[in-house]
């Protein structure tokens, strides 16, 4: 990879990445300098398209895959879940190993007879908060 | 190494030696009331015996960790392998004597127990949910 530093006072500063795809190197970048990523690439079966993060209500592992969830659609991203949870910020939780929420898609919590927590979202997605998770996800709520 | 099998024997280690300063500790309160005699063999077998069980106890935690499994199973799965590890522990110090009468009883206690625990556990969490549903 070609490597330029340019020090020029009279210049606007900038940094300008090109790269063939995302990579652990501009989610580095984009974490030093603090921004957040507003678009996704994500695939169904037919399409590519791109998807607006604040949008998305959860994103999952299944199978292996990582997959979005806005509303009742589902979409695969070619992201790891701690890539994402890296690059989300504060607007999202990680529940759970395999899940991470919208702290503003969740409809309510709900106590399970087997002493776990579920969350219930919006669109009707539920899924476990698992007790490693749990005090993170009580910080965000302001507990 | 399964991150679960290595969760378990960590947890193991860092608590299994509760176990023995746990049964010195009842047996100095004991011994308030009553003479306290242990040969070196049946002490040898109540520290090894304790320091399992406390091993195995703390070891089990991690089964409510494994997001893969039902819950069901992870309670079935704990509550069988402490039931297990209690009964092997108490029948080889002779803490209960290896009858079916005594070993029923011991039985009953133990579910009773493990119900009350469960259902604090179970409040606790219920209590924790409303906090977050206010929180919403």
């Amino acid at each position: 990879m070609e490597y330029k530093l340019i020090i020029d006072e009279a210049a606007d500063e900038s940094l300008v990445l090109t790269v063939h795809e995302r990579n652990p190197l501009v989610e580095s970048v984009e974490k030093l300098l603090n921004t957040k990523t507003e678009y996704l690439t994500a695939y169904t079966e037919d399409e590519v398209l791109r998807i607006a993060v604040k949008d998305v209500d959860c994103f999952y592992t299944d199978s292996g895959r990582v997959c979005a969830i806005i509303g009742k659609e589902k979409y695969t991203v070619r992201y790891r879940l701690y890539a994402l949870e890296e690059i989300l910020g504060d607007d999202f939780v990680k529940i759970n190993q395999g899940c991470i929420v919208k702290v503003n898609a969740v409809k309510r919590f709900e106590a399970s007879v087997g002493g776990a927590i579920k969350i219930i979202l919006g669109n009707g997605f539920e899924d476990y908060i698992s007790r490693r998770e749990l005090s993170k996800v009580k910080r965000r709520f302001g507990l | 190494m399964n991150k679960y099998v290595k969760g378990f024997f960590l947890r193991g280690l860092m608590f299994g030696g509760f176990g023995p300063i746990v049964v010195a500790i009842v047996l100095f309160v004991i011994s308030f009331f009553d003479t306290v005699s242990l040969s070196a063999s049946q002490l040898l077998v109540a520290v090894v015996s304790s320091y399992i069980l406390a091993f195995v106890q703390a070891g089990a935690t991690v089964f409510n960790q494994i997001e893969q499994w039902p819950i069901l199973k992870s309670i079935g799965v704990h509550f069988l392998t402490l039931y297990i590890a209690y009964s092997l522990c108490y029948t080889v110090n002779s803490w209960i004597p290896f009858e079916p009468k005594v070993l029923l009883i011991f039985t009953g206690i133990f579910i009773a127990v493990y119900a009350v625990v469960y259902i604090t556990v179970y409040l606790i969490v219920r209590s924790t949910t409303k906090k977050l549903n206010k929180a919403l």
